[in-house]
């Protein structure tokens, strides 16, 4: 039996099941009648979603097959001049051919980029944001097939998937996707700053682990305001077990690609160390550490906290305490 | 030198093809080189090969000994290594596509070949996968390429990359003798002479030209008609358009009021007189032909006798003839608007004169004798002086800075080269390794990586071992392993290097040298595209330390003043480097970046991102200012090859950037760079610090580099 007929009679044993449960409240199964409907409506998905791109795969098959054809004819018939011109001509229309259906089948891939969600009340629509860590991923590179030929062939490269599919996506990225999300550990002094750089969630014990997720651009740690914040005494030896919280926590956003900043000077104390070890970067008196790229490298979240240094007083930053 | 030339060709016929190999061998013979012609067709009598006997003893040739049949190209092929064999020549030469796909399969030639491919499929939809496969074979196994005009190079390169760095410009021969005739008066008394020589083609509008003479007579201009030539070509779509040219023609011949003259086909020295004779040459031609890649040899042969050349305005014949040349016309003209145009151009022709001659003269066999024998002496391997060769062994994970080093070491005749690859910066074959440098007499790691540390770690008494250093390597762990007293030479990029290593390896100063990245300074040589002063160039963005924002800030203020600015970023993105896009803040930095693309209108309509190609020469035509806004380098080749090129450096100041550079090209900051490009494009001063730029480039070039590794490799 073939996979697609097998989905379909499953499709609708467990539709019909689904509806009958949900019909009939007397039978007080409608929970696991919505549960079934859940799983066909999931499991139908999860085959168009496939068979799509079976499709795709055999398409893109024929079409090389058919490419492979025509240049084994080109080399066949080479020799023969007047044949050669033909087949040239012929040979030239149905590779444009080719290259449109290739194009179109491209077109049709299913792009992972900007997912689209809805939200509760299903009308409002959100995109993964463009700098959350997983959105935009690296192009595997499959073969470096010249490198060790002398010069500059030495560096091409085969990709696995072409580098323009990337550039493309973010230079059309649409406006909701252009918004970072910033997880801030400390008080509320660098909030209004770090809103001109994106969304700006502040993390508090007990839910560290889940504020920071897998699209959160950057963690900032302001350690000049921890002692303001329900954090107070995080980076003290009596407050381990906190610390061990916000270290995970740490540990994990850097893990998924979040770029950890720990901002601001305080006396040093029992993991004040331990804390700026985790730090890609940190940021002291405006000063940026490491600095291997240049102290004047153009981030917005960098640029937010300096901006915040440079034009709040200690008196201000008081005041906002 | 000894040279094998073969063209897939019937020397039997004169047409361009057949007169070119004639004007090469001679050329070549004339630089006193001997030359050996493998004529693919049997021949008692060859008329252009005829005038060669006699004059030049040092030209033989080699044809089938059947007089039925023509050598096919793997014939040829096959022929010529029997040649080789016998003679052992230094440089092989063939021309055809086919040819140089068969030569290029047998492994004795292919290391002498130079390819020149004539009949590539042009535009590149006309190259199959087929054709881009056996071009590309060609290319990666010949020598040297050869392509006409600047524009077939570029276009082959493109094609074809492994043909990048390999590829020569060889324009068109004009012959000597057509330089002979003096210049001529225009409109003081004689009639304007018009003359069309060649092919008689619809494409070439010889039917519409014969109106020409009655045409300017209506705008008060006495002028006549002269048509050399008898080949009709058949035309495909128009069947009929043969005969009607030719009966036009006779009818125009036997009107004596027409003003033409036809006087069929002539030899060439005949030719030649009548050019001599006439005004103007025509070359007004139908669009098609105004897209090919290669240099009208007829407008040339017109230029060289001082006949002003009547050309289809196209950004070649501006390049060539100059912006203020007044012979331009357009395909789509009327003759009635060729008769206007001639009109209006005539108070310029008699100062057009001199300037075309000078364009012709770069044409002349005795520009391309030096030209070639430049090449050659550059190229061609020396004659071994019968010691044993030394063998050198290269070991590297990463070849991309060894074209130039490699190239020159296969130049020495006492000097064996082997290879010992290494398939990433940590992994190699250790069999295959210790193999190939067990009877080194010198081993070179490219890196100071981990293959140096085996190879210091596994070194063979009387083998040297030479190390160079570029930079990241001092970051790398694998230094504390080293055996750094094993190492016989080190080399670095630069002075400021020199010193760190020195400083953090303990190193034996005496031990140490600078050796600058190397360029092929010939090769960037080639001429600017228009508007090239206000296109910014930048080579490779990865890692962040290159600092492309800073590029960004710079396009900002720059399209402030002016909106024609471009930024041209070439490379790979960022996310090709998995490695270095895994790096979180590097790859915030990146996406701020990009971002900052999307939103701004006026960034995201001035920037092109061009991918990775080795045919870096080639774009830099288009590029006026090469950006070097870097952190932190080594050394920089990016803007080294820049100036090459003639773009002007603009080089952001960080610790080492005076010492490769010099002051000239640094500025402070991003302020200062706008000003700067601003200021050379203002007052018309970029030109002249093109010129200087490319004039410091030269301390980079192969040459002189490559006699610094001469020493250090004991070569002598």
């Amino acid at each position: 039996m073939k996979f697609g007929t097998l989905a379909a009679i499953l499709g609708t044993i467990g539709t019909v099941a689904a509806v009958g449960l949900i019909a009939i409240p007397t039978l007080g199964l409608q929970p696991p009648g919505v549960a079934i409907a859940v799983a066909v409506l999931a499991g139908l998905l999860g085959f168009n979603l496939l068979s799509s791109r079976r499709q795709h795969r055999a398409l893109l098959r024929e079409i090389n097959r058919v490419d492979n054809r025509v240049s084994r004819v080109e080399f066949r018939t080479e020799p023969v001049h007047d044949i050669r011109g033909s087949v040239a001509k012929t040979s030239g229309g149905m590779r444009e051919a080719l290259q449109h259906l290739k194009t179109l089948v491209d077109d049709e891939r299913p792009a992972a980029f900007w997912v689209q969600s809805q939200s509760a009340d299903g009308t409002s629509v959100s995109h993964s944001s463009l700098f959350a860590p997983g959105t935009i991923p690296a192009s595997p590179m499959q073969a470096r097939p010249k490198m060790h030929v002398p010069g500059r062939d030495a560096a091409q490269q085969d990709m696995k998937v072409s580098s323009g599919r990337n550039l493309g996506h973010l230079l059309q990225a649409p406006d909701a996707a252009l918004e970072r999300e910033i997880a801030l550990v400390g008080g509320k002094a660098l909030v209004t700053k770090l809103e001109s750089a994106g969304t700006v969630t502040i993390v508090t014990p007990g839910m560290a682990e889940n504020a920071v997720g897998p699209t959160t651009a950057f963690l900032v740690i302001d350690l000049e305001t921890l002692s303001e914040s329900p954090w107070r005494g995080v980076l003290e030896a009596s407050g381990t077990r906190l610390y061990q919280e916000l270290h995970t926590a740490v540990k994990a956003a850097r893990k998924r690609g979040t770029v950890v900043v720990v901002h601001g000077d305080s006396v040093p104390t029992h993991f004040t160390a331990s804390l700026e070890k985790l730090a890609h970067v940190r940021l002291k008196n405006n000063e940026l550490e490491p600095a291997r790229w240049g102290d004047d490298i153009h981030s917005e979240v960098i640029k937010a906290i300096r901006d915040f240094e440079k034009h709040v007083s200690k008196d201000e930053v008081a005041q906002h305490r | 030198m000894k040279i094998l030339i073969f063209a897939d060709l019937d020397v039997r016929l004169i047409d361009g093809s057949s007169t070119w190999l004639a004007s090469l061998a001679e050329v070549l013979s004339a630089g006193g080189h001997r030359v050996q012609l493998l004529s693919k067709v049997r021949f008692d009598e060859s008329r252009v090969l005829d005038r060669l006997g006699g004059r030049f003893p040092d030209i033989s040739i080699d044809m089938p000994e059947d007089d039925d049949s023509a050598l096919d190209p793997n014939a040829a092929a096959a022929r010529a290594s029997r040649l080789h064999e016998q003679h052992d020549f230094d440089a092989i030469i063939v021309r055809g596509f086919n040819a140089c796909f068969a030569f290029s399969k047998h492994q004795d030639l292919s290391p002498k070949l130079w390819s020149y491919i004539t009949d590539l499929p042009f535009p590149i939809d006309e190259l199959s996968k087929y054709q881009s496969d056996r071009l590309e074979q060609v290319a990666s196994r010949s020598f040297r390429m050869f392509a006409q005009t600047e524009a077939a190079r570029s276009y082959l390169e493109a094609a074809a990359p492994s043909a990048s760095g390999k590829t020569l410009v060889l324009p068109p021969m004009v012959p000597d003798e057509a330089f002979e005739s003096g210049s001529r008066n225009i409109g003081q008394g004689t009639p304007l002479r018009l003359i069309y020589a060649g092919k008689l083609a619809k494409q070439w509008h010889t039917r519409e030209m014969l109106a020409l003479p009655e045409t300017l007579r209506d705008r008060g201009i006495d002028a006549e008609l002269v048509v050399v030539g008898d080949k009709l070509q058949h035309d495909v779509d128009d069947p009929a358009w043969g005969d009607d040219m030719r009966g036009a023609l006779i009818a125009a011949d036997e009107d004596e009021n027409s003003s033409v003259t036809w006087l069929g086909g002539l030899p060439r020295n005949e030719v030649l007189q009548q050019l001599s004779r006439a005004h103007i040459g025509i070359g007004w031609r139908s669009p098609a032909l105004d897209s090919s890649l290669e240099v009208s040899t007829k407008a040339l042969e017109y230029a060289a006798t001082s006949t002003l050349p009547l050309l289809n305005l196209s950004t070649d014949h501006l390049s060539l003839w100059g912006e203020d040349y007044p012979l331009f016309v357009r395909s789509e003209d009327s003759v009635h608007d060729v008769a206007d145009r001639i009109v209006a151009a005539m108070p310029k022709l008699a100062n057009a004169v001199a300037s075309v001659r000078s364009t012709a003269f770069d044409f002349s066999m005795d520009a391309a004798a030096t030209r070639l024998n430049r090449q050659l002496v550059r190229s061609v391997r020396k004659t071994p002086s019968g010691r044993r060769p030394a063998k050198v062994v290269i070991s590297s994970h990463d070849f991309k800075f060894l074209g130039e080093l490699v190239d020159g070491l296969n130049q020495q005749p006492d000097l064996e080269l082997a290879f010992d690859g290494w398939t990433s910066l940590h992994n190699h074959d250790e069999a295959l390794s210790s193999e190939i440098k067990s009877d080194a007499d010198v081993v070179f790691c490219e890196w100071a990586g981990p293959s140096l540390v085996w190879h210091a770690e596994n070194k063979v008494p009387g083998t040297k071992l030479i190390a160079r250093l570029h930079g990241f390597e001092l970051r790398g762990p694998w230094l504390k392993n080293l055996m750094a007293e094993a190492v016989d030479q080190w080399v670095f990029v630069s002075e400021r290097y020199r010193a760190m290593a020195i400083d953090q390896l303990n190193l034996d100063f005496d031990s140490t040298t600078v050796i600058p990245n190397m360029i092929d300074a010939e090769d960037f040589n080639r001429p600017k595209l228009a508007g090239s002063g206000f296109q910014l160039g930048m080579v490779g963005i990865v890692g962040f330390g290159k600092r492309p924002d800073r590029a960004l800030d710079l396009l900002e203020q720059l399209l402030e003043h002016d909106d024609r600015y471009i930024l041209r970023i070439k490379g790979r993105p960022p996310w090709d480097y998995p490695h270095e896009w895994r790096d979180p803040l590097q790859r915030q930095l990146y996406l701020d970046f990009y971002s900052r693309i999307r939103n701004s209108e006026a960034l995201r309509t001035h920037i092109a991102f061009e991918s990775f190609s080795p045919d870096i020469a080639s774009w830099l035509r288009g590029i006026g200012f090469v950006l070097s806004p870097s952190h932190n380098e080594s050394f920089h080749l990016a803007p080294v090859e820049g100036m090459a090129s003639g773009a002007v450096p603009i080089v952001w100041q960080r610790e080492g950037a005076e010492e490769i550079f010099g002051r000239d090209w640094l500025v402070e900051n991003t302020h200062e760079a706008a000003q700067k490009i601003l200021s050379l494009n203002s007052n018309s001063e970029r030109s002249r610090a093109a010129s200087r730029a490319r004039e410091q480039s030269l301390k980079w070039d192969r040459d002189r580099v490559l006699q610094l590794w001469y020493e250090i490799l004991e070569v002598k």
